[in-house]
Protein backbone atom coordinates (compact mmCIF):
# COMPACT_ATOMS: atom_id res chain seq x y z
CA UNK A 1 0.00 0.00 0.00
CA UNK A 2 2.05 3.37 -1.11
CA UNK A 3 1.08 6.43 1.26
CA UNK A 4 -1.57 7.99 -0.48
CA UNK A 5 -3.85 4.82 -0.32
CA UNK A 6 -2.85 4.31 3.53
CA UNK A 7 -4.09 8.41 3.98
CA UNK A 8 -7.44 7.42 2.10
CA UNK A 9 -7.59 4.12 3.79
CA UNK A 10 -10.35 5.64 6.43
CA UNK A 11 -7.82 4.45 9.22
CA UNK A 12 -6.65 7.58 10.46
CA UNK A 13 -10.19 8.63 10.91
CA UNK A 14 -10.70 5.50 13.49
CA UNK A 15 -7.56 6.00 14.73
CA UNK A 16 -8.18 9.92 15.86
CA UNK A 17 -11.80 8.45 17.01
CA UNK A 18 -10.23 6.11 19.50
CA UNK A 19 -12.17 3.39 17.65
CA UNK A 20 -8.54 0.98 16.59
CA UNK A 21 -7.42 -1.47 18.71
CA UNK A 22 -4.15 -1.09 20.50
CA UNK A 23 -1.79 -3.04 18.22
CA UNK A 24 -3.62 -0.83 14.92
CA UNK A 25 -3.41 2.14 16.92
CA UNK A 26 0.29 1.37 17.20
CA UNK A 27 0.78 0.65 13.79
CA UNK A 28 -0.42 4.10 12.65
CA UNK A 29 2.02 5.38 15.15
CA UNK A 30 4.56 3.73 13.64
CA UNK A 31 3.49 5.46 10.05
CA UNK A 32 3.03 9.19 11.61
CA UNK A 33 6.84 8.67 12.53
CA UNK A 34 7.88 7.38 9.20
CA UNK A 35 5.88 9.84 7.39
CA UNK A 36 5.49 13.20 8.37
CA UNK A 37 2.29 13.81 6.09
CA UNK A 38 0.74 10.63 8.19
CA UNK A 39 1.62 12.66 11.34
CA UNK A 40 0.31 15.65 9.82
CA UNK A 41 -3.13 14.35 8.46
CA UNK A 42 -3.66 13.29 12.43
CA UNK A 43 -2.98 16.77 13.58
CA UNK A 44 -5.19 18.24 10.97
CA UNK A 45 -8.40 15.80 11.63
CA UNK A 46 -8.35 16.30 15.67
CA UNK A 47 -7.71 20.19 15.07
CA UNK A 48 -11.04 20.53 12.91
CA UNK A 49 -12.94 17.87 15.14
CA UNK A 50 -12.13 19.80 18.53
CA UNK A 51 -13.05 23.05 16.42
CA UNK A 52 -16.25 21.83 15.31
CA UNK A 53 -16.62 20.08 19.28
CA UNK A 54 -15.75 23.87 20.23
CA UNK A 55 -18.29 25.97 18.41
CA UNK A 56 -21.31 23.30 18.82
CA UNK A 57 -20.69 22.51 22.49
CA UNK A 58 -19.62 18.59 21.85
CA UNK A 59 -16.51 19.77 23.78
CA UNK A 60 -16.05 18.29 27.68
CA UNK A 61 -17.50 20.69 29.78
CA UNK A 62 -15.24 22.91 31.19
CA UNK A 63 -16.92 22.53 34.64
CA UNK A 64 -15.27 18.75 33.74
CA UNK A 65 -11.93 20.13 33.39
CA UNK A 66 -12.58 22.60 36.93
CA UNK A 67 -13.35 20.04 38.62
CA UNK A 68 -10.46 17.65 37.60
CA UNK A 69 -7.85 20.65 38.63
CA UNK A 70 -9.95 20.56 41.79
CA UNK A 71 -9.30 17.25 43.04
CA UNK A 72 -5.71 17.61 42.39
CA UNK A 73 -5.35 20.01 45.01
CA UNK A 74 -7.55 18.01 47.05
CA UNK A 75 -4.96 15.21 46.55
CA UNK A 76 -1.98 17.41 47.44
CA UNK A 77 -3.36 18.19 50.57
CA UNK A 78 -4.35 15.09 51.73
CA UNK A 79 -0.54 13.81 50.69
CA UNK A 80 1.12 16.65 52.77
CA UNK A 81 -1.00 15.98 55.78
CA UNK A 82 -0.56 12.59 55.43
CA UNK A 83 3.17 12.11 55.15
CA UNK A 84 3.25 14.83 58.84
CA UNK A 85 4.20 17.92 57.41
CA UNK A 86 1.69 19.71 59.60
CA UNK A 87 3.18 17.65 62.58
CA UNK A 88 6.90 18.54 62.05
CA UNK A 89 5.64 22.20 62.03
CA UNK A 90 7.55 23.52 65.47
CA UNK A 91 5.94 25.61 67.65
CA UNK A 92 6.07 29.05 67.24
CA UNK A 93 8.88 31.24 69.70
CA UNK A 94 6.93 33.99 71.56
CA UNK A 95 7.07 37.29 69.93
CA UNK A 96 7.87 40.03 72.05
CA UNK A 97 6.00 43.07 69.69
CA UNK A 98 2.82 41.90 69.21
CA UNK A 99 2.07 44.23 65.99
CA UNK A 100 4.96 43.02 63.94
CA UNK A 101 3.17 39.60 64.12
CA UNK A 102 -0.04 41.71 62.69
CA UNK A 103 1.91 43.16 60.46
CA UNK A 104 3.59 40.06 59.15
CA UNK A 105 0.09 38.36 58.79
CA UNK A 106 -1.23 41.55 56.86
CA UNK A 107 1.83 41.30 54.62
CA UNK A 108 1.46 38.10 54.03
CA UNK A 109 -2.01 38.23 53.17
CA UNK A 110 -0.93 40.81 50.45
CA UNK A 111 1.62 38.58 49.38
CA UNK A 112 -0.70 35.73 48.97
CA UNK A 113 -3.48 37.96 47.03
CA UNK A 114 -0.50 39.30 45.09
CA UNK A 115 0.73 35.95 43.78
CA UNK A 116 -3.12 34.96 43.14
CA UNK A 117 -3.58 37.97 40.91
CA UNK A 118 -0.60 37.10 39.30
CA UNK A 119 -1.30 33.59 38.30
CA UNK A 120 -4.08 34.23 37.24
CA UNK A 121 -2.86 37.13 35.02
CA UNK A 122 -0.13 34.57 33.80
CA UNK A 123 -2.93 31.80 32.77
CA UNK A 124 -5.00 34.02 31.24
CA UNK A 125 -2.18 35.67 29.10
CA UNK A 126 -1.26 31.87 28.80
CA UNK A 127 -4.91 31.21 27.31
CA UNK A 128 -4.61 34.09 25.21
CA UNK A 129 -1.29 33.24 23.66
CA UNK A 130 -2.28 29.77 22.50
CA UNK A 131 -5.53 31.53 21.22
CA UNK A 132 -3.16 33.52 18.83
CA UNK A 133 -1.04 30.74 18.05
CA UNK A 134 -4.25 28.55 16.91
CA UNK A 135 -5.23 31.68 14.92
CA UNK A 136 -2.07 32.62 13.53
CA UNK A 137 -1.90 29.14 11.92
CA UNK A 138 -5.69 29.12 10.78
CA UNK A 139 -4.60 32.63 9.03
CA UNK A 140 -1.37 30.68 7.68
CA UNK A 141 -3.34 28.11 6.58
CA UNK A 142 -5.96 30.17 4.79
CA UNK A 143 -3.27 32.33 2.75
CA UNK A 144 -1.44 29.43 1.93
CA UNK A 145 -4.87 28.43 0.34
CA UNK A 146 -5.22 31.68 -0.98
CA UNK A 147 -2.06 31.78 -2.72
CA UNK A 148 -2.46 28.35 -4.02
CA UNK A 149 -5.46 29.76 -6.04
CA UNK A 150 -3.87 32.94 -6.89
CA UNK A 151 -1.35 30.94 -8.39
CA UNK A 152 -3.60 28.86 -10.31
CA UNK A 153 -5.64 31.72 -11.17
CA UNK A 154 -2.94 33.91 -12.23
CA UNK A 155 -1.43 31.11 -14.78
CA UNK A 156 -1.65 31.87 -18.95
CA UNK A 157 -1.82 28.44 -19.50
CA UNK A 158 -5.82 27.91 -18.49
CA UNK A 159 -8.90 29.77 -20.52
CA UNK A 160 -11.22 31.40 -17.94
CA UNK A 161 -14.81 30.93 -18.41
CA UNK A 162 -17.08 32.97 -15.91
CA UNK A 163 -20.24 31.69 -15.16
CA UNK A 164 -22.81 33.95 -14.00
CA UNK A 165 -26.30 33.15 -11.99
CA UNK A 166 -29.19 32.80 -14.10
CA UNK A 167 -33.09 33.68 -12.97
CA UNK A 168 -33.06 31.02 -10.23
CA UNK A 169 -29.99 32.52 -8.19
CA UNK A 170 -29.07 35.87 -9.69
CA UNK A 171 -26.01 36.41 -7.55
CA UNK A 172 -24.48 33.55 -7.59
CA UNK A 173 -21.24 32.95 -9.87
CA UNK A 174 -17.98 30.51 -9.98
CA UNK A 175 -15.34 30.41 -12.79
CA UNK A 176 -14.08 27.40 -14.76
CA UNK A 177 -10.87 27.06 -15.94
CA UNK A 178 -9.52 24.70 -19.23
CA UNK A 179 -6.01 23.67 -19.17
CA UNK A 180 -4.85 24.65 -22.80
CA UNK A 181 -2.97 21.61 -23.06
CA UNK A 182 -4.32 19.02 -21.45
CA UNK A 183 -7.93 20.32 -21.42
CA UNK A 184 -8.57 19.75 -16.96
CA UNK A 185 -11.82 21.46 -15.82
CA UNK A 186 -11.31 23.10 -12.71
CA UNK A 187 -14.13 24.49 -10.97
CA UNK A 188 -13.86 27.76 -8.67
CA UNK A 189 -16.86 28.29 -6.33
CA UNK A 190 -17.62 32.31 -6.14
CA UNK A 191 -21.04 31.90 -4.53
CA UNK A 192 -23.53 29.35 -4.59
CA UNK A 193 -26.50 28.62 -2.29
CA UNK A 194 -26.72 25.51 -0.25
CA UNK A 195 -28.15 23.26 -2.18
CA UNK A 196 -31.33 21.13 -0.55
CA UNK A 197 -30.23 17.80 0.98
CA UNK A 198 -29.75 15.02 -1.47
CA UNK A 199 -28.79 17.38 -4.16
CA UNK A 200 -25.57 18.23 -5.47
CA UNK A 201 -24.00 20.24 -8.15
CA UNK A 202 -23.13 19.36 -12.07
CA UNK A 203 -22.00 21.09 -14.76
CA UNK A 204 -22.34 20.24 -18.63
CA UNK A 205 -20.54 21.70 -21.65
CA UNK A 206 -23.15 22.44 -24.07
CA UNK A 207 -22.87 22.06 -27.70
CA UNK A 208 -25.82 22.03 -30.81
CA UNK A 209 -28.44 22.32 -28.46
CA UNK A 210 -26.94 18.90 -26.40
CA UNK A 211 -25.72 19.25 -22.55
CA UNK A 212 -22.90 16.67 -21.96
CA UNK A 213 -21.65 15.85 -18.29
CA UNK A 214 -18.89 17.14 -17.01
CA UNK A 215 -19.17 16.03 -13.49
CA UNK A 216 -20.31 17.20 -10.27
CA UNK A 217 -18.69 18.70 -7.31
CA UNK A 218 -19.25 20.23 -3.51
CA UNK A 219 -20.84 23.64 -3.58
CA UNK A 220 -18.74 24.46 -0.54
CA UNK A 221 -14.81 23.47 -1.91
CA UNK A 222 -12.84 26.44 -3.87
CA UNK A 223 -11.50 25.05 -6.08
CA UNK A 224 -12.17 21.46 -8.03
CA UNK A 225 -10.97 19.14 -10.50
CA UNK A 226 -13.44 17.24 -12.45
CA UNK A 227 -12.89 15.87 -15.55
CA UNK A 228 -10.50 16.20 -18.62
CA UNK A 229 -13.01 17.26 -21.51
CA UNK A 230 -11.53 17.38 -24.90
CA UNK A 231 -14.49 18.37 -26.98
CA UNK A 232 -15.07 21.86 -28.14
CA UNK A 233 -18.85 23.71 -26.39
CA UNK A 234 -20.58 26.44 -27.19
CA UNK A 235 -21.77 27.55 -23.18
CA UNK A 236 -20.65 25.87 -19.91
CA UNK A 237 -23.82 25.53 -17.59
CA UNK A 238 -24.65 24.09 -13.92
CA UNK A 239 -27.65 22.45 -12.54
CA UNK A 240 -28.41 21.08 -9.44
CA UNK A 241 -29.36 17.25 -9.58
CA UNK A 242 -29.74 14.45 -7.33
CA UNK A 243 -26.81 13.61 -5.37
CA UNK A 244 -24.47 11.58 -7.47
CA UNK A 245 -25.40 13.70 -10.63
CA UNK A 246 -27.82 12.97 -13.90
CA UNK A 247 -27.45 11.75 -17.00
CA UNK A 248 -29.81 14.44 -18.63
CA UNK A 249 -29.42 18.01 -17.62
CA UNK A 250 -32.29 18.92 -15.36
CA UNK A 251 -32.59 22.70 -17.19
CA UNK A 252 -35.39 23.36 -15.32
CA UNK A 253 -33.28 23.82 -12.59
CA UNK A 254 -29.95 25.62 -13.84
CA UNK A 255 -28.01 28.02 -11.77
CA UNK A 256 -25.10 29.01 -13.83
CA UNK A 257 -24.35 29.81 -17.21
CA UNK A 258 -21.35 31.01 -19.37
CA UNK A 259 -19.11 31.46 -22.92
CA UNK A 260 -15.55 30.98 -23.72
CA UNK B 1 -0.79 23.79 -9.40
CA UNK B 2 1.90 24.45 -6.35
CA UNK B 3 1.94 22.23 -3.36
CA UNK B 4 0.62 23.51 -0.21
CA UNK B 5 3.10 24.63 2.16
CA UNK B 6 3.00 22.24 5.32
CA UNK B 7 0.54 23.11 8.30
CA UNK B 8 2.75 24.91 10.78
CA UNK B 9 2.58 23.01 13.71
CA UNK B 10 3.60 23.21 17.53
CA UNK B 11 4.29 20.30 18.51
CA UNK B 12 1.22 19.78 21.49
CA UNK B 13 2.35 16.16 22.05
CA UNK B 14 5.45 16.83 23.35
CA UNK B 15 4.93 19.58 25.63
CA UNK B 16 2.52 17.72 27.50
CA UNK B 17 5.01 15.29 27.47
CA UNK B 18 7.72 17.65 28.90
CA UNK B 19 5.20 18.71 31.50
CA UNK B 20 4.01 14.94 33.14
CA UNK B 21 8.08 14.11 33.60
CA UNK B 22 8.39 17.45 35.37
CA UNK B 23 5.76 16.82 37.42
CA UNK B 24 4.01 20.28 35.89
CA UNK B 25 0.08 20.90 36.44
CA UNK B 26 -0.19 22.60 33.24
CA UNK B 27 -0.11 19.20 31.63
CA UNK B 28 -3.86 18.55 32.44
CA UNK B 29 -5.67 21.59 30.44
CA UNK B 30 -3.54 20.55 27.72
CA UNK B 31 -4.90 17.42 27.39
CA UNK B 32 -8.16 18.22 28.64
CA UNK B 33 -8.16 20.64 25.42
CA UNK B 34 -6.55 18.60 23.22
CA UNK B 35 -7.45 15.06 23.66
CA UNK B 36 -10.40 15.51 26.06
CA UNK B 37 -13.03 14.68 23.39
CA UNK B 38 -11.65 11.55 22.04
CA UNK B 39 -10.79 10.45 25.24
CA UNK B 40 -14.32 10.82 26.84
CA UNK B 41 -15.80 9.63 23.59
CA UNK B 42 -13.80 6.18 24.33
CA UNK B 43 -14.87 5.75 27.46
CA UNK B 44 -18.37 6.59 26.35
CA UNK B 45 -17.94 4.02 24.16
CA UNK B 46 -17.76 1.28 26.47
CA UNK B 47 -19.67 2.59 29.43
CA UNK B 48 -22.88 4.20 27.47
CA UNK B 49 -23.62 7.15 29.87
CA UNK B 50 -22.52 10.34 29.92
CA UNK B 51 -22.88 11.20 33.69
CA UNK B 52 -20.90 8.35 34.39
CA UNK B 53 -18.20 8.57 31.33
CA UNK B 54 -17.04 12.33 32.83
CA UNK B 55 -16.53 10.33 36.34
CA UNK B 56 -14.75 7.93 34.81
CA UNK B 57 -12.70 10.45 32.64
CA UNK B 58 -11.99 12.39 35.89
CA UNK B 59 -10.69 9.20 37.47
CA UNK B 60 -8.22 8.69 34.69
CA UNK B 61 -6.65 12.51 34.33
CA UNK B 62 -5.72 11.76 38.12
CA UNK B 63 -4.50 8.20 36.44
CA UNK B 64 -2.65 10.17 33.83
CA UNK B 65 -1.09 12.20 36.27
CA UNK B 66 0.04 9.39 38.89
CA UNK B 67 1.69 7.42 35.47
CA UNK B 68 3.28 10.41 33.65
CA UNK B 69 6.87 9.65 34.39
CA UNK B 70 6.30 6.23 33.38
CA UNK B 71 5.07 6.80 30.06
CA UNK B 72 7.92 5.86 27.29
CA UNK B 73 7.96 7.06 23.89
CA UNK B 74 9.29 4.76 22.04
CA UNK B 75 6.27 2.50 23.16
CA UNK B 76 4.06 4.55 20.93
CA UNK B 77 2.26 8.28 20.83
CA UNK B 78 0.97 9.82 23.23
CA UNK B 79 -2.34 9.64 22.03
CA UNK B 80 -2.57 5.81 21.40
CA UNK B 81 -1.44 5.77 25.31
CA UNK B 82 -4.11 8.48 26.83
CA UNK B 83 -6.96 6.06 24.67
CA UNK B 84 -5.34 2.51 26.04
CA UNK B 85 -5.67 4.13 29.75
CA UNK B 86 -9.07 5.65 29.03
CA UNK B 87 -10.43 2.22 27.56
CA UNK B 88 -9.31 0.31 29.92
CA UNK B 89 -10.38 2.78 32.79
CA UNK B 90 -14.10 2.13 31.35
CA UNK B 91 -14.02 -1.64 31.30
CA UNK B 92 -12.75 -1.73 34.93
CA UNK B 93 -15.93 0.36 35.61
CA UNK B 94 -18.03 -1.86 33.80
CA UNK B 95 -16.64 -4.95 35.84
CA UNK B 96 -17.66 -2.98 39.42
CA UNK B 97 -20.41 -3.96 41.40
CA UNK B 98 -22.57 -0.97 40.73
CA UNK B 99 -21.89 -0.52 37.08
CA UNK B 100 -23.02 -4.16 37.22
CA UNK B 101 -25.91 -3.30 39.50
CA UNK B 102 -27.08 0.09 38.03
CA UNK B 103 -27.42 -1.66 34.17
CA UNK B 104 -29.94 -4.31 36.22
CA UNK B 105 -32.65 -1.28 36.76
CA UNK B 106 -32.04 0.21 33.62
CA UNK B 107 -33.47 -0.49 30.34
CA UNK B 108 -31.23 -0.65 27.30
CA UNK B 109 -33.28 2.61 25.91
CA UNK B 110 -31.29 4.50 28.34
CA UNK B 111 -28.13 3.56 27.05
CA UNK B 112 -27.81 5.33 23.52
CA UNK B 113 -27.92 8.88 23.26
CA UNK B 114 -31.52 10.58 23.27
CA UNK B 115 -33.26 12.97 21.30
CA UNK B 116 -33.83 15.42 23.62
CA UNK B 117 -30.09 16.10 24.32
CA UNK B 118 -29.51 16.42 20.78
CA UNK B 119 -32.16 18.62 20.29
CA UNK B 120 -30.84 21.04 23.12
CA UNK B 121 -26.97 20.91 21.76
CA UNK B 122 -28.87 22.64 18.09
CA UNK B 123 -30.96 24.94 20.43
CA UNK B 124 -27.30 26.20 21.63
CA UNK B 125 -25.97 25.80 18.29
CA UNK B 126 -28.77 28.62 16.75
CA UNK B 127 -28.16 30.42 19.88
CA UNK B 128 -24.00 31.04 20.19
CA UNK B 129 -24.05 31.53 16.14
CA UNK B 130 -22.38 29.20 14.52
CA UNK B 131 -25.09 27.58 13.52
CA UNK B 132 -24.96 28.84 9.78
CA UNK B 133 -21.47 26.82 9.52
CA UNK B 134 -22.69 23.91 11.15
CA UNK B 135 -25.48 23.62 8.46
CA UNK B 136 -23.36 23.52 5.28
CA UNK B 137 -22.41 20.15 6.94
CA UNK B 138 -25.42 17.57 5.54
CA UNK B 139 -27.35 16.42 8.16
CA UNK B 140 -26.57 12.78 7.75
CA UNK B 141 -22.81 13.79 7.40
CA UNK B 142 -23.02 15.69 11.10
CA UNK B 143 -25.14 12.75 12.38
CA UNK B 144 -21.85 10.32 11.32
CA UNK B 145 -19.05 12.26 12.88
CA UNK B 146 -21.39 12.85 16.54
CA UNK B 147 -21.97 9.52 16.17
CA UNK B 148 -17.77 8.69 15.70
CA UNK B 149 -16.74 10.86 18.04
CA UNK B 150 -19.16 12.25 20.35
CA UNK B 151 -21.79 10.14 21.25
CA UNK B 152 -19.58 7.24 21.58
CA UNK B 153 -21.27 4.99 19.19
CA UNK B 154 -18.95 1.63 17.71
CA UNK B 155 -18.08 1.17 14.09
CA UNK B 156 -20.51 -1.53 14.61
CA UNK B 157 -23.57 0.05 16.65
CA UNK B 158 -22.80 2.93 13.65
CA UNK B 159 -23.12 0.66 10.80
CA UNK B 160 -26.24 -0.66 12.94
CA UNK B 161 -27.86 2.53 13.42
CA UNK B 162 -27.70 3.35 10.35
CA UNK B 163 -28.42 0.43 8.40
CA UNK B 164 -25.15 0.23 5.98
CA UNK B 165 -22.20 -2.23 5.73
CA UNK B 166 -19.38 -2.00 8.38
CA UNK B 167 -16.61 -1.04 5.63
CA UNK B 168 -19.33 1.51 4.30
CA UNK B 169 -18.78 3.31 8.05
CA UNK B 170 -15.32 3.62 7.40
CA UNK B 171 -14.85 5.25 3.93
CA UNK B 172 -18.64 7.92 4.82
CA UNK B 173 -16.27 8.67 7.93
CA UNK B 174 -13.48 9.53 5.57
CA UNK B 175 -15.67 12.11 3.51
CA UNK B 176 -17.51 13.07 6.39
CA UNK B 177 -14.16 14.22 7.85
CA UNK B 178 -13.00 15.85 4.89
CA UNK B 179 -15.83 17.76 4.55
CA UNK B 180 -15.61 18.77 7.89
CA UNK B 181 -12.20 19.65 7.47
CA UNK B 182 -13.39 22.03 4.34
CA UNK B 183 -15.58 23.69 6.88
CA UNK B 184 -13.24 24.09 9.91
Amino acid sequence: MNIEEYLNSGIIELYVAGMLSDEESLEVDRMAEKYPVVKQEIQSIRASLNQYAKQTGRAPRPELLASIQRSFTADRRDTNSESGIADAIPEPIPVRRPWLRYAAAVALLLSVGLNVYLYQTLNSSNDELRTLISQNQQMAEGMNNVQNQLSFIQSASYYKIPLQGLQIAPEAYANVYLDKDTRDVYIQIGDLPVPPSGHQYQLWAEKDGHMHNIGVFHHNKQIQHLAVFGDTFESLNVTLEVEGGSENATVEKAYLSGRI
Amino acid sequence: MAQPAPIISINTEEQIRSFLTENDERAIPLIFNHYGVAMLNTINRVVKDECLAEDVFQKVMVKIWERGRSYNAAKGSLFTWLIRISKNAAIDETRSKEFIRDRKSNSIDNFVFNDGAIHQKKTQERNEGVWETVHLLPESQRLLIDMAYFQGFTQKEIAEELNMPLGTVKTRMRSALSLLRSLY
